[in-house]
């Protein structure tokens, strides 16, 4: 991390707000896409970055540089206000199986590569969950099955099932989308 | 991680600003977030507001000591001379050294009975200026003598002084109820009749421009409180010959009176008398004047637009701090059917119920320094 921005956020750590502001403006657009990814609609996804936004400025002072980057922690803070947020919905129900997702084959990602990130967030907006929470902590934030298990409480083999299952859906939605490019 | 993850982790970790914008959070959740952010003062912020107010609090009262311990000293600035003149003017009671000045008659004449000199009157009162600069200069010390001497070379032009000094009733008051009779006066005044087009004051030509180099008398209106002028000035010029102004600067409700002591805002306006002196040509160049003075710790900024060959009015913004002035005028406007009437009610209520005091003030002096430009 640079040194200018350990300043920054030293400065933030006394209160300052302009540097709150210095902060937010570097990593907002961070912050939101991955509220996106686990909101299920952009309401959600607002809930959660303003949860995310007070509970990092709030631990701010707890941040060690010499532990992990800035973005590293303040993600794994936003992923922690998000399964919060999504615990207060029906967190029980969020863990269910879809069958019949079928798979893609390798022959389509050379096309689906020309997708862009929108529209990739809001396919993963648009899964189940269960399924969005676990590709994302796994896929996206490098949480173990064993980490997820733990933060979800949920087992291991759940995790795993989950994330094949959040798999097959987003194959499923790909294809979709390209049957529809395709004509 | 499979090809697909892969592919969605490369994609969805590029978190740089879409131009479109849709991966930029509205701002009202930053601010909603922001109020449930405790604002944290540390005390290295309360220390440094303490440092910084120890600082200007510091500031100001070794600047009054200081400016206390230069008016104790300057004996350039304040021919303060306590004096009353009886009703007759021929008499001169009293002749001592005092931050006031205050001048007792029973009447207020005319703006024409100023242009009689009473050659009696000329001489008693030069003795008593020959007296002042005396007891003056047993007080000051080795050091401030030379320049004691040099101010002496430009004396003060007593005899039209006191001639001016002649038309004023003064009556010694507090210096709120001063303020208050003042400001009241101008205010109806100035709402009243200072109003005038700028064509009118355009068509003023072949006015000579004021000779501003000379070192000169100032007498005005100052509070006895805090020296703040509150009135009336009689300006004295000595350069190849004496040169006599009168000024009238009442207080306008627009004058913001701060707080702290000797620290004011807002806007002064003057007139100036020129016609105190007959038969005087005095002016040569025809052109409204913009002047900058510094008098010890004050900086003053004027515009005058001659109304008259000897008549002009002064206005202005001025901002005065530890008894610093400066002043900065744009007011020009005045009508000049009315010029007469507002000068004669403005001159004689300034001057009924105030303290006077006597300035001297000459170029380049330690204690008072005057600059035009």
């Amino acid at each position: 991390m640079s040194k200018e921005l350990n300043h920054i956020i030293r400065k933030a750590v006394n209160g300052d707000q302009k540097a709150y502001n210095e902060i937010y403006m570097q990593y907002r657009s961070m912050w939101f896409m991955i509220s996106m990814r686990y909101g299920k609609n952009k309401m959600q996804s607002e809930d959660i970055l303003q949860d995310g936004l007070i509970r990092i400025f709030n631990d701010l002072a707890k941040y060690d540089s010499k532990k992990s980057r800035f973005s590293t922690w303040s993600s794994r803070v936003l992923v922690n206000a998000a399964l919060r947020n999504l615990q207060k919905s029906n967190w029980n129900e969020t863990f269910v199986d879809i069958e019949n997702a079928e798979d893609i084959t390798d022959e389509y990602f050379s096309i689906i590569d020309e997708i862009n990130t929108k529209e990739l967030t809001l396919m993963i907006q648009s899964l189940p969950t269960g399924y969005r929470v676990v590709f994302n902590m796994y896929v996206l934030e490098g949480y173990s099955h064993k980490e997820i298990a733990e933060h979800l409480n949920i087992s291991e083999g759940t995790s795993k099932s989950q994330l094949s299952k959040a798999r097959k859906q987003l194959r499923h939605i790909l294809e979709s989308q390209l049957k529809v490019t395709r004509r | 991680m499979n090809r697909l993850d892969d592919f969605f982790n490369k994609k969805l970790t590029n978190y740089s600003e879409d131009t479109d914008g849709w991966n930029i959070p509205d701002d009202a959740i930053w601010e909603r977030a922001l109020e449930q952010i405790p604002q944290k003062k540390t005390r290295r912020s309360y220390f440094a507001w303490w440092l910084f107010g120890l600082g200007i609090f510091l500031g100001f009262v070794s600047g009054y000591f200081l400016s206390n311990n230069n008016e104790s000293t300057e004996f350039v600035i304040a021919q303060t001379d306590k004096v009353n003149i009886s009703e007759n003017n021929d008499k001169i009671i009293t002749t001592e050294e005092s931050t006031d000045l205050a001048f007792n008659t029973t009447n207020t004449q005319k703006k024409s009975n100023l242009n009689r000199i009473n050659d009696a009157e000329y001489n008693k009162v030069s003795k008593v200026s020959n007296l002042k600069n005396i007891h003056n200069k047993d007080r000051i010390n080795q050091t401030g003598e030379e320049q004691f001497q040099e101010i002496n070379k430009h004396s003060i032009p007593v005899r039209e002084t006191v001639r001016s000094v002649e038309k004023t009733e003064v009556i010694r008051e507090s210096s709120s109820k001063e303020t208050s009779v003042i400001s009241d006066e101008f205010t109806k005044i100035s709402k009243k009749d200072a109003i005038a087009t700028s064509d009118k004051l355009n068509s003023h030509q072949n006015i000579p421009l004021i000779d501003n180099s000379a070192p000169r008398t100032v007498m005005t209106l100052l509070s006895p409180m805090n020296r703040r002028p509150l009135g009336t000035s009689l300006f004295m010029r000595g350069n190849s010959r004496p040169i006599v102004l009168g000024e009238i600067q009442p207080l306008d409700e627009k004058r913001k009176w701060l707080n702290m002591p000797r620290e004011e805002v807002g806007v002064s306006r003057s007139f100036y008398l020129l016609d105190l002196l007959d038969n005087v040509d005095f002016r040569e160049d025809p052109r409204d004047e913009i002047a900058q003075s510094t008098i010890f710790k004050n900086i003053n900024f004027n515009y005058r637009k001659w109304l008259r060959p000897r008549l002009s009015f002064q206005s202005g913004l001025y901002y005065t701090k530890l008894d610093g002035m400066l002043d900065f005028s744009v007011f020009d406007k005045v009508e000049e059917e009315n010029l007469d009437n507002i000068l004669d009610s403005t001159f004689e209520n300034l001057t009924n119920q105030s303290t006077v005091n006597v300035r001297s003030t000459t170029e380049n002096s330690q204690g008072d320094i005057s600059m035009h430009y």
